[in-house]
């Protein structure tokens, strides 16, 4: 089976920093998953998350990632593959998830703000989530300004 | 954290009783301080409870409707049995329904307040929402 992915690495002392150039002849959804994987090895500020599905570990992306919630005093991840188990608590995931995309929504939830579908509010006065992937959670009242502050602030761009 | 709001909440709660109590008292009542001071002393008590059970609405999971229709429930029911118990009002004294009815209005004014300034923050987020969805350039923008 042909590889689609020819790699090739030149060792040049004149380049300090690595240099990545992807040629292609179209911008596909593979090069746009190379170009993510890319930046979320390289940048700091986007680590990837450890996860676990059938005692096997992966390495995910903050990108893939939709939820992250305890359940039954678990940690689970949910991502746009499935849903794994996170061996840290909430509370460490929140130091390490970037903040540009990350909010929380409750005391046992946060969220990929980028994988909100819309938000829904009931008669009973339950502020409820819908995300892209169909999945529905809920927020707390008093977590509702930090929501808004933080979609003005991917709305105008504001982004560090 | 609850609790330590609650404690806090129960302490205002108590003076406010209190002073109600006090106020009822020189309106309604010619006895001394001395006599009305067990019915001060549990009008002080029935508004720590009324103040410390508000931390109903910060129980995360509720919806504002069970928050308030929880408070209300116990606020009445500790009005109720301690009213007619201590014989502070009697069943035929307007002052006791009149009570009731303004505890009803209070309550779903609350409600209906609450339920609107989150209707109206809701709209404004689906709003931005969708204007970030719309001018975004990637289906994932960073």
């Amino acid at each position: 089976m042909k590889n689609p992915i020819d790699i090739r690495i030149e060792i040049d002392p004149k380049c300090q920093d690595p240099v990545i150039l992807i040629r292609t002849d179209q911008k596909t959804q593979t090069v746009e998953d190379i170009i993510h994987m890319i930046e979320a090895c390289t940048d700091s500020s986007y680590p990837l998350i450890t996860g676990y599905r059938d005692s096997e570990m992966e390495l995910l992306s903050q990108r893939d990632i939709v939820r992250v919630y305890v359940e039954a005093r678990k940690v689970r991840i949910r991502t746009i593959d499935g849903i794994y188990d996170s061996r840290k608590p909430l509370s460490f995931l929140e130091t390490v998830l970037n903040t540009d995309r990350f909010i929380r929504i409750s005391r046992f939830e946060i969220v990929n703000i980028r994988k909100i579908s819309r938000f829904d509010f009931g008669m009973a006065g339950t502020v409820h989530i819908l995300f892209d992937d169909g999945s529905v959670s809920w927020a707390a009242r008093r977590y509702v300004r930090a929501i808004q502050q933080a979609l003005n602030r991917i709305e105008t761009g504001k982004e560090e | 954290m609850l609790w330590k709001k609650a404690t806090l909440l129960g302490l205002a709660g108590f003076v406010l009783g209190v002073l109600t109590g006090i106020g009822f008292m020189l309106a309604r009542s010619s006895e001394g301080l001395k006599a009305a001071f067990p019915n001060l002393i549990l009008g002080g008590l029935y508004g720590a409870a009324v103040m410390s059970s508000s931390i109903v609405y910060d129980i995360e999971k509720w919806s504002i409707a069970r928050a308030t229709a929880t408070h209300f429930l116990l606020s009445f029911s500790l009005y109720f049995l301690l009213v007619l118990s201590m014989g502070w009002f009697r069943l035929d004294d307007p002052v006791f329904w009149i009570v009731i009815a303004v505890m009803v209005v209070i309550y779903v004014l609350v409600w209906l307040f609450q339920y609107l300034s989150y209707r109206r923050k809701i709209r404004e987020m689906n709003h931005d929402l969708k204007i970030w969805k719309s001018t975004k350039k990637e289906p994932d923008d960073r």
